[in-house]
């Protein structure tokens, strides 16, 4: 099936009428809304896999499936290119076509009946919508933020893929540590910071290295153990003198395990 | 890595607008080409003056290599080329490019240690008697950040950021300009705009529309760049401005927009020359 993108001025209106709405994005669906009339929207080459992304499974109160799902979309948008991706019309399409019945379970406060218009609509516009915001797209849209934890890890190795998703997601704030400063990670330390977090998910999936609080101070300065921020800082101040893209990432690896050993010299002296 | 003439790294550091050397530069230049060979793959061209003997010395003996460096943040896509040229060219699949490029040049140390020489260096690190050990992967030269905007409709005709935009509201014959982010609409009444797309259908149709519509469109929102009334960040702005430094010119205080749409446009009235004044 041809991929399909929403038009600008459709995802405006959607925006402009959450209130006529309301029932289908809290109980209902857009099935029957229209969207696939060329008024509202457009194919492109690509494929999409529905059947795939019918399999999402729905997240519960303990549990979000994101390294399971992340999985299925990327699969279901396996020959899409990065730069169909970065594009909000395709995911606003999907998202709002096949995705209501999970954001509901994923973002619960988010989609109830007693909640203002203006909080459902910036909801929709965060979820679904997000028009020309990259960094957005990449965190917020349900399916767009899926695809993208697969895609980083797929670039790094596809044997590792599986394994390196449920480390990359063994907590929000390691996966924004590393995927939400492009600009930082842009170089193979991105591929360094996370193949030292799989080396610690490999030796234990519960690794107090995972474990890393925040402080006023910088939680690398105060934490008692070496942990996945010491690494990210540790990083961010290499990259302001060295080079990171001559070194291999198996080099900076060994420059990490350099910087962990020294703490724990420190802690101990 | 940050470019930051002003950054002390204790030792010189070759870049442009720094005095870490005296009497010597660094510059660069960087060019999006098309290829021949495939719509999706283009090259990019790279030459990078460097004004140091020695250190062009040791990139030719590969104590030091030249790094480039392609990052793009609206699809995590980044990339790096190691090498010894100063001049050469690299493919790029434009699959993995959505708006911005970032680009970073730098020259850096390749072997496990380098001692870094020079008569060029500033007086100010006389301490260093002339050289100072430098360990792999340290800084040696760095270009000024280049970026290159990348959208489909920067390689497309600009009259692909047109859209029709319905609006009831409207009279027959009365069309106005909306210049969004993302796209140049022409809002009319559905009526006008049936006849406006059965218009695109034919070439004497779309000369019709190039001079009555689509000109004037481009000579206003020129005239707002001019009268910097306009968001640097909209689309259409940098695919006009992408547009016009392909053809060597810029949008100025003292730019002419009709002299500038004409260009952008190839001429206008060249098309209806061909179409409707085509004498019989």
């Amino acid at each position: 099936m041809p991929i399909r993108f929403l038009k600008s001025e459709t995802i405006a209106q959607l925006l402009s009428h959450v209130d006529d709405d309301k029932d289908l994005y809290i109980k209902g669906s857009f099935s029957s809304y229209g969207l696939d009339s060329p008024m509202s929207s457009f194919e492109s080459l690509g494929a999409v896999n529905i059947q795939e992304l019918a399999t999402l499974l729905l997240p519960s109160a303990d549990n979000f499936f994101e390294p399971e799902n992340s999985e299925i979309v990327f699969g279901a948008f396996r020959d899409i290119t990065r730069y169909q991706a970065a594009d909000s019309r395709m995911w606003a399409y999907y998202s709002l076509m096949y995705g209501l019945p999970f954001v509901r379970k994923r973002y619960p406060a988010k989609f109830q009946i007693s909640n203002s218009v203006e909080d459902l609509t910036e909801a929709v516009d965060m979820h679904f919508l997000k028009p020309n915001n990259s960094r957005n797209l990449i965190r917020n849209n349900i399916l767009a933020r899926l695809w993208w934890n697969a895609r980083v890890v797929n670039d790094i190795d596809p044997r590792t893929a599986p394994e390196m998703l449920r480390a990359l997601l063994i907590n929000t704030d390691h996966r924004a540590q590393f995927m939400e400063r492009p600009t930082q990670f842009s170089t193979n330390a991105f591929q360094a910071g996370l193949m030292y977090s799989l080396k610690k998910y490999k030796e234990n999936n519960k690794h107090n290295y995972f474990d890393a609080p925040r402080s006023s101070k910088g939680a690398a300065q105060t934490a008692t153990h070496y942990n996945y921020r010491a690494t990210a800082a540790f990083l961010n101040r290499l990259g302001g003198t060295v080079n990171l893209n001559l070194l291999k990432p198996t080099e900076i690896m060994d420059l990490i395990s350099k910087n962990e050993e020294s703490f724990y010299a420190r802690v101990a002296a | 890595m940050r470019f930051d003439p002003k950054k002390s790294f204790g030792y010189p550091v070759l870049r442009k607008d720094s005095s870490d050397y005296v009497n010597a530069d660094i510059s660069t230049s960087i060019e999006l080409l098309e290829t021949q060979d495939s719509s999706h793959v283009y090259e990019i061209e790279y030459h990078v003056m460097i004004g140091v003997r020695d250190i062009k010395d040791a990139i030719r003996s590969r104590d030091l290599s030249l790094v480039l460096s392609f990052f793009c943040p609206k699809t995590l896509y980044s990339a790096s080329f190691v090498t010894q040229d100063l001049t050469g060219r690299m493919p790029i699949d434009m699959r993995n490019i959505k708006g911005d490029l970032f680009i970073e040049v730098e020259v850096v140390v390749n072997s496990n240690t380098f001692n870094l020489r020079s008569d060029r260096f500033n007086p100010e690190f006389s301490e260093l008697s002339d050289s100072c050990v430098l360990k792999r992967g340290d800084l040696v030269a760095q270009g000024w950040p280049e970026k290159l905007f990348i959208e489909r409709e920067v390689f497309q005709s600009v009259i692909s950021l047109f859209q029709w935009a319905p609006d009831d509201e409207m009279s027959d014959g009365v069309w106005k300009l909306l210049a969004k982010n993302e796209s140049i609409q022409i809002v009319a009444n559905q009526n006008q705009i049936r006849h406006l797309t059965s218009a695109q259908l034919t070439k004497d149709g779309r000369a019709v529309l190039l001079n009555s519509i689509i000109l004037p469109a481009i000579i206003q929102l020129i005239s707002t760049v001019i009268a910097d009334e306009f968001d640097e960040s909209a689309l259409w702005f940098k695919v006009l401005e992408q547009k016009l430094q392909a053809t060597g010119d810029t949008i100025n205080a003292n730019s002419d927009p009709i002299a500038l749409a004409q260009k952008l446009l190839k001429f206008p009235l060249a098309a209806l020359n061909e179409t409707l004044f085509i004498e019989s």
